[in-house]
């Protein structure tokens, strides 16, 4: 019974040793491959997220299973070192120097050792272990929390202000309940279009004549919607002046149905409410309005033509001077171009007229100064002969010899010095016999 | 197999005990040789002693021969020492009238034979031992004569440096079982045998052990239980002592021969036995692995140059030579090295 008793706590023990080991092949062949998930899932999330990206679920399954790849990995890698349970009480035994009793009693030929609690023989290096599960969790937390800049608000930035400009304006006026919210969602419609250009596109010369041609259109139906508004304001006013006549009176609703006609046509409506009092109003002749609802309606129209106002007016901007200048028209002047043609050949130079250049007209300078010549100047001209060898040759009897031998002679007569000449015609007649 | 139950090696232990005992009171201050004698003797291998005269060693053996009640027989070798004088020789006598040869028993014929100065003989003569070391017989004239059993060669060797002395070959060492190397006696050992003994006075020593309790005990020894892992651990010492089995054994010429495994199996049973223990252990390997192995091996020259002895090596070599295989991950720290 007492040797059930110690064979059991050794196997125990044993096991014991035997997990913890295993575990630890695993972990340490997972280490590495765990810190480069880290890494590699901590940049994945940073660039979805730069991107505006959605971090969803599909990122979180594929970090699961590429998580749970390396682990079935590591577990495949790790088995070759695996201790089984025999050579964990091998360990056991060798360690706590039981002279291999361990061995000896599980084969069966001897007893078990008396069972005593020790201390393990193999401790977690705390350090190794939380190294690279700190510094993959680390990697990754970085990657899915750090604040970071997404990178569409660049090219929102970089895009025309005009663009911007009229999104907020539209916007503006919506919230504010100015207009409808059809022609907001219109305007937004184009602009998208215009976006959809490849950015290096964005700020062409057609893109930005689109551009203009849409502030212009804008401008233009917010301009058109004040008026229709203060008319039918000022038709509401004058119908109800007691004083005014019948003749005035029709005239008014006249000009009431009119302008709410206007309005129901053109791009930019009014808030949908707004709206719909005033066709029913004009349905009815502004017979049907109470002096109260007349008065807060003539209240709105001119607060909501006072917001179209101010909306229209640029920040900074003055009004425009109207009109022309005083002074008597000038000739007309030649248009600056497109920005990617560069201007034209215009006659108006720094303000003084020029003539037009006539590129048949071209003729050469020429440079004056011989002393100082520009590279290409003509120097001289003079007329030269060639220096041709005028000796007549002619056909030649093979064997005889034309020379006399007068070009040695020359030699040593014109190209040696008086003393070499000298020792040179005393060796010759030495030699002669 | 049947293997020896604890009751066995108790008995065993308690003889060996005794042994042990009337020993340490012929020779003092030797117990640590004396224990490898002993080990030496139950794991049924001759042994080499060395060191210099005057230490105890014939002392030792003729001990032994008289604790055992064993028959020995000593013989001092000589340079003119000839095969014959130690094997025996065929004599030419007289007997009915004819004359045959007869052989004559030499001094190996005995339990216990002390070979004093070995290496002072001629090889030819100490070659004269392999044959009685390894195969316990002899052969005179082509006829061959069965020893005495139990045999035990103990051979004693003065330090090789000494004069007029020719080394053993490797062949003829490797028969031995252990080779001890027999230090000199501390100052109390000293005080205790100017005290206790005579100049010229053979110590009285008391047979312990007889014959049939001898072989009983060896039967045990025999008996002793070794696990895989050790034959395991003994077989890659071994390899490790050649040269590329082990960086401590880049200083070895020739490795360790598989009779030395086979020695290391069996002594380490025998310290089993004499620890009370039925099995063989990696610590009992360890214990007597230089003993085994120190005449086994040769060093090469330069690392002899560079200061290193078989000792040396094999420190190393049991320092690099886990216990098992298996290794320690790194995100665990093993308290003790395997």
């Amino acid at each position: 019974m007492e040797s059930l008793d110690r064979r059991k706590a050794w196997l125990k023990e044993a096991s014991s040793l035997q997990r913890r080991f295993n575990v630890a092949w695993w972990y340490q062949e997972l280490s590495i491959p765990l810190a480069l998930l880290g890494l590699v899932g901590g940049s994945a999330a940073l660039v979805l997220r730069r991107y505006q990206l959605e971090i969803g679920a599909s990122f979180w399954i594929t970090i699961g299973l590429v998580l749970l790849g390396l682990g079935f990995t590591a577990w495949l890698r790790a088995r070759r070192h695996c201790l089984t349970r025999e050579s964990a009480l091998v360990r056991l035994e060798a360690d706590l120097a039981l002279n291999n009793a361990l061995t000896t009693a599980e084969a069966g030929r001897g007893s078990w050792p008396p069972f005593e609690r020790r201390d393990k023989i193999a401790r977690w290096r705390w350090g190794q272990l939380a190294f690279p599960m700190m510094g993959a969790l680390s990697f990754f937390l970085l990657g899915v929390m750090v604040p970071i800049a997404p990178a569409m608000n660049e090219t929102i930035e970089n895009q025309p202000y005009t663009w911007s400009r009229l999104e907020s304006e539209v916007e503006e006026l919506v919230n504010e309940e100015v207009i409808d919210e059809e022609y907001a969602g219109d305007l937004k419609k184009r602009l998208d279009e215009l976006r959809e250009q490849e950015t290096g596109e964005w700020f062409s010369a057609a893109s930005l004549e689109a551009t203009d041609s849409l502030e212009q259109a804008h401008s233009r139906e917010m301009n058109r919607l004040e008026r229709d508004l203060l008319q039918v304001e000022q038709a509401l006013r004058k119908a109800a002046d007691p004083s005014a006549t019948e003749a005035r009176r029709q005239k008014m609703k006249q000009q009431f149905q009119e302008a709410v006609e206007g309005m129901r046509n053109g791009q930019m409506k009014p808030n949908e409410d707004l709206m719909k009092k005033l066709s029913k109003a004009a349905k009815e002749g502004m017979d049907g309005m109470s002096e109260e609802e007349r008065k807060q309606m003539q209240d709105n129209l001119r607060k909501l033509a006072e917001k179209l106002k101010e909306q229209g007016r640029q920040p900074g901007d003055g009004d425009e001077g109207g009109g022309e200048g005083e002074g008597e028209p000038g000739p007309p002047r030649p248009g600056k171009g497109e920005p990617e043609r560069g201007p034209g050949a215009g006659g108006d130079l720094f303000g003084v007229e020029v003539p037009l250049i006539d590129l048949e007209k071209f003729e050469h300078l020429e440079g004056k100064d011989d002393k100082e010549p520009e590279p290409g100047d003509l120097l001289n001209l003079e007329k030269i002969e060639h220096d041709v060898d005028r000796t007549k040759v002619g056909p030649a009897q093979s064997g005889s010899a034309k020379s006399k031998g007068l070009g040695g002679d020359r030699v040593w007569k014109d190209a040696l010095d008086p003393d070499e000449q000298k020792s040179l015609k005393s060796f010759f007649e030495s030699s002669s016999p | 197999m049947e293997y020896a139950t604890e009751a066995q090696v108790a008995e065993a232990q308690s003889q060996i005990n005794r042994l042990s005992e009337a020993l340490n009171q012929v020779l003092f201050g030797q117990e640590p040789l004396i224990e490898f004698v002993l080990n030496g003797i139950l794991a049924r291998g001759h042994i080499l002693l060395e060191g210099l005269p005057g230490l105890g060693k014939t002392e030792l053996v003729k001990g032994l021969s008289k604790t055992l009640v064993l028959e020995s027989k000593r013989v001092q070798f000589t340079p003119d020492l000839l095969p014959g004088d130690i094997t025996g020789n065929p004599l030419l006598q007289e007997k009915d009238g004819k004359r045959e040869f007869v052989f004559q028993p030499g001094p190996l014929f005995a339990n216990i034979v002390l070979a004093d100065e070995i290496n002072r003989a001629s090889p030819k003569t100490q070659s004269a031992l392999l044959e009685a070391m390894q195969e316990h017989r002899v052969t005179v004239l082509g006829e061959t004569h069965e020893l005495p059993k139990p045999f035990f060669v103990l051979a004693t060797q003065n330090p090789i440096e000494l004069e007029g002395t020719y080394p053993l070959p490797e062949a003829q060492l490797d028969r031995f079982l252990f080779k001890l190397d027999v230090r000199k006696n501390s100052v109390g050992a000293l005080e205790k045998i100017v005290n206790q003994r005579e100049l010229g006075v053979e110590p009285v020593v008391n047979a312990v052990l007889g014959k049939s309790h001898l072989e009983e005990v060896i039967k045990t020894v025999r008996k002793v239980y070794l696990p895989g892992v050790v034959a395991n651990y003994i077989a890659r010492l071994v390899d490790a002592t050649h040269a590329g089995g082990s960086s401590a054994a880049k200083a070895v010429k020739f490795g360790a021969s598989p009779r030395a495994a086979l020695s290391l199996a069996s002594a380490s049973k025998a310290r089993a036995v004499m620890n009370g223990r039925t099995n063989a252990s990696f610590e009992d390997v360890r214990h007597i692995a230089p003993a085994v192995l120190r005449h086994r091996m040769v060093l090469d020259y330069s690392a002899r140059i560079d200061g290193a002895t078989t000792d040396s090596v094999i420190e190393s070599l049991l320092e690099e030579v886990p216990f098992q295989t298996s290794e320690t991950p790194r995100p665990l720290a093993s308290t003790k090295k395997p």
